[in-house]
């Protein structure tokens, strides 16, 4: 079973957590449901809590780089927040490790936010 | 092949005012409309010719009507057909029964004298069967459009056993749906030369056999500009990112070409799963991915090449191999792939890919749930003469 959870944190932080399969199956709803939710704060910046994630296939990829790429587009920020060994070795595997900005903590993406 | 306006009722509600309103609203319509004294015999004629809406009458005789509604639910399996359950006023507590028990609509006896509610009644059942032919029709005429989207795509893929000179190929090629996003490829550059393709494109479906008939032409028109495996990659890149742009879709490539003179092996891997390289004592060489998914952002590829003396044969697979559930929490994965390509070689002189399926059921006891294409490619180098061992 999957889940998803939201908060904003400090007025400037979109945190999204997303528990449970990254794959093909949910991909389409989890967008549809996100899409409204990460134009609403397009200003904000954009963490994805990934530390749940037991597992993500192709499809999975595609959305973290699409997601990746949209904010980069309007010059925003985006992260990772303590992905699971499940979705480093996935993006290791496709060598998309470093296409992201990961933070291992929330006391680091605070770190990375303010400097 | 039946019309559209064809209709089968079985009603095993005899009074005369229904029967009237049943003629009635039907009267347009192509109806066989079929009466059962008693619920044995309502259900002979359900298996004898099936029915898009059946009346059931609470007091079937043999059989109450709640029996009747449960069998044809859950033991023939049927949520198609529409049932409405005629139920005597007094009998007020049948009605959310019967509806939980899978009826779709009652209507409390006796009649009004002008059967005007039974009208309106089997008006709502004639929109809903209507609608559901509907929507029949649409579904077979996407499930035709499907066939053709996989059939052309299974010609897309090479022909299992061309010849090469000092190579042996074998392929195999399972997709998980009708259409699939999994592409590989092999075919002679010239009289040495061999080039050989995997490919996997994220997601299913018709979108992904789009993206995959879109690289193999890529890949085969490159014999003619005679690009090189890194050029090649390039362009395919470029040309993904063109046509995909801010969608999610995306390639993982493996293309080598391999040269039988020279015995060597030119490739790019682009963020596919490791080739694998199988040295003639059993020694395993992965070749991974120095670059990342195509489609997404430009790259700089570069060819790798290596010397293919003292090796057994080249092994290209997609994900779908390895990328399943051992139970609900546990991916089986890479890992325990390449440690069973690793026994399978040690134990085999002769190797052909049914046998990584046949040593994964026997490693786990059972065929695995498959969630996902799966394609692989075994090309055996046969650089001595060896009579015995034809793989």
């Amino acid at each position: 079973m999957s889940h998803i959870e939201y908060s904003i944190k400090k007025e400037k932080v979109l945190m999204v957590k997303y528990a449970g399969e990254l794959t093909l199956e949910v991909i389409e709803e989890l967008r549809k449901e996100l899409e409204r939710l990460l134009e609403e704060h397009k200003d904000k910046v954009w963490v994805f809590d990934l530390s749940e994630v037991n597992f993500m296939d192709s499809s999975g990829i595609g959305f973290l780089v699409h997601t990746n790429n949209k904010k980069k587009m309007s010059n925003g920020k985006f992260y990772l927040l303590s992905p699971s060994q499940a979705v480093i070795k996935t993006l290791s595997l496709v060598n998309l490790l470093n296409f992201f900005e990961i933070v291992e903590s929330e006391e680091d993406l605070e770190a990375e936010i303010c400097c | 092949m039946k019309k559209d306006n064809y209709i089968r009722i079985i009603s095993s509600e005899n009074d005369p005012i229904f029967k009237n309103a049943l003629n009635r609203v039907f009267q347009q319509w192509e109806a066989n409309i079929l009466f059962a004294s008693r619920g044995e015999k309502l259900l002979e004629h359900y298996f004898n010719s099936g029915a898009d809406i059946l009346v059931i009458s609470l007091d079937s005789g043999d059989l109450t009507g709640t029996e009747i509604v449960e069998y044809i639910r859950n033991q023939a399996n049927d949520s198609d057909a529409y049932i409405i359950v005629t139920i005597l006023s007094g009998e007020n507590e049948e009605r959310n029964r019967i509806l939980n028990q899978g009826a779709d609509d009652y209507i409390l006896k006796p009649f009004s004298a002008g059967g005007e509610e039974v009208v309106a009644r089997l008006n709502v059942a004639k929109r809903h069967v209507m609608l559901f032919k509907q929507v029949l029709i649409a579904y077979n005429r996407l499930s035709r459009e499907f066939d053709t989207v996989s059939s052309l795509q299974h010609k897309l893929l090479p022909k299992d056993r061309v010849t090469f000179p000092r190579l042996y190929i074998d392929s195999f090629y399972e997709p998980s749906g009708r259409a699939s996003g999994d592409y590989f490829d092999f075919f002679p550059l010239d009289n040495k030369r061999l080039r050989v393709a995997i490919a996997d494109v994220s997601g299913h479906g018709a979108r992904a056999a789009f993206v995959m008939a879109m690289v193999r032409s890529l890949v085969r028109a490159s014999t003619i500009y005679a690009l090189s495996p890194h050029q090649l990659v390039q362009l395919i890149n470029k040309e993904l990112c063109e046509v995909i742009g801010e969608d999610m879709d995306f390639v993982t490539l493996f293309l080598g070409d391999i040269d039988v003179e020279e015995k060597t092996l030119c490739y790019v891997n682009a963020a596919h799963c490791p080739a694998i390289l199988m040295g003639e004592k059993g020694q395993m060489q992965l070749l991974e991915s120095n670059f990342s998914v195509l489609g997404f952002f430009n790259q700089d590829f570069e060819s790798t090449s290596l010397s293919l003396h003292g090796k057994r044969g080249l092994l290209l697979y997609t994900d779908g191999y390895y990328e399943w559930n051992l139970d609900r929490d546990t991916i089986w994965g890479l890992g325990n792939f390449l440690q069973l390509v690793t026994e399978v070689f040690k134990h085999n002189r002769v190797f052909y890919l049914e046998m990584l399926d046949e040593a994964i059921i026997q490693e786990i006891g059972a065929p695995p749930m498959y969630r996902d294409d799966r394609s692989s490619l075994w090309i055996k180098f046969k650089w001595e003469e060896e009579e015995d061992v034809p793989y």
